[in-house]
């Protein structure tokens, strides 16, 4: 069915979003931007009073942003390496950090 | 048997894919890395099995990633709760969420008129219904049903069974 399997290509396309398919990720905000109007009841209760939202998702489309902060995310790293490998996290998180905001923006 | 360093380098490989997946369905940072946590660890408890003669790493990978958000939707919220896309059952099917059929989806979707690409991204990727997408496009449902049925026609290459 066609529906099912648009469904599938874009869910899998925010699994590789930040591949090397930047191109259909461009696509997608185009579109959306396009048709941005007032956020719903839903997406106010993500946003503060100044405009932050308490989680990394975009508080309009519900997606990763592709400008999270750095520091943000390399916590979150931290603290899935550890629980994946244990305490002895090593040196690669710094390299893999500094490396983290070239790769996010490269198309 | 995998060593630390592979598994070391899957995880650094893989860290966004799988974050920015389960960022996108779960609100809560604590409950994403949670569940971002056990998909690493499965991954490199089955990694062994792993046959790439059936699918790509990537591909593997995505389906752990998924059937575990949806296992925790199941565990951590009611069923009106779970997102319609997280539903039991689901399987990935290799053929579709592969690295080649993104590029010919890609490639068909530039090629759409613009419209005709709205339609599909409000509809499948944002998850409006036929009438909220003719709405948000401020067109009669009519319309955006022939704007659909359009898109669908000339997607059917990169569609079809």
């Amino acid at each position: 069915m066609i529906e099912k399997k648009l469904e599938e290509l874009f869910d899998y396309q925010r699994f590789e979003r930040n591949g090397k398919f930047g191109k259909l990720d461009q696509l997608i905000r185009e579109t959306e931007n396009r048709y941005a109007g007032e956020l719903s009841d839903d997406e106010l209760g993500m946003v503060n009073a100044a405009g932050e939202t308490g989680s990394y998702m975009d508080p309009v489309e519900g997606t990763f942003p592709e400008n999270i902060p750095v520091d943000r995310f390399a916590g979150g790293l931290d603290r899935i390496r550890s629980k994946v490998f244990g305490s002895d996290i090593g040196e690669i998180t710094g390299d893999f950090v500094g490396n983290f905001s070239e790769n996010n923006n490269a198309e | 048997m995998i060593t630390d360093t592979q598994k070391e380098t899957i995880f650094l490989e893989y860290y966004n894919k799988v974050c920015g997946y389960i960022y996108s369905k779960v609100s809560s940072p604590q409950d994403a890395e949670d569940i971002a946590g056990d998909v690493f660890l499965k991954v490199f408890k089955k990694i062994d099995s792993f046959d790439d003669s059936k699918s790509s790493l990537s591909t593997w990978i995505f389906t752990i990633t998924r059937n575990t958000l949806t296992d925790w939707f199941r565990t951590h919220r009611t069923f009106a709760e779970i997102p319609e896309s997280q539903d039991d059952g689901y399987s990935v099917d290799d053929a579709v969420c592969s690295a080649e059929t993104l590029e010919s989806f890609t490639n068909a979707l530039e090629k759409l008129e613009k419209r005709e690409r709205d339609i599909i991204i409000l509809r499948f990727y944002s998850g409006k219904t036929l009438k909220e997408t003719a709405e948000t496009m401020d067109i009669s449902y009519a319309y955006a049903k022939v704007l659909q049925n359009k898109a669908f026609e000339k997607m059917k290459e990169v569609l079809a069974d």
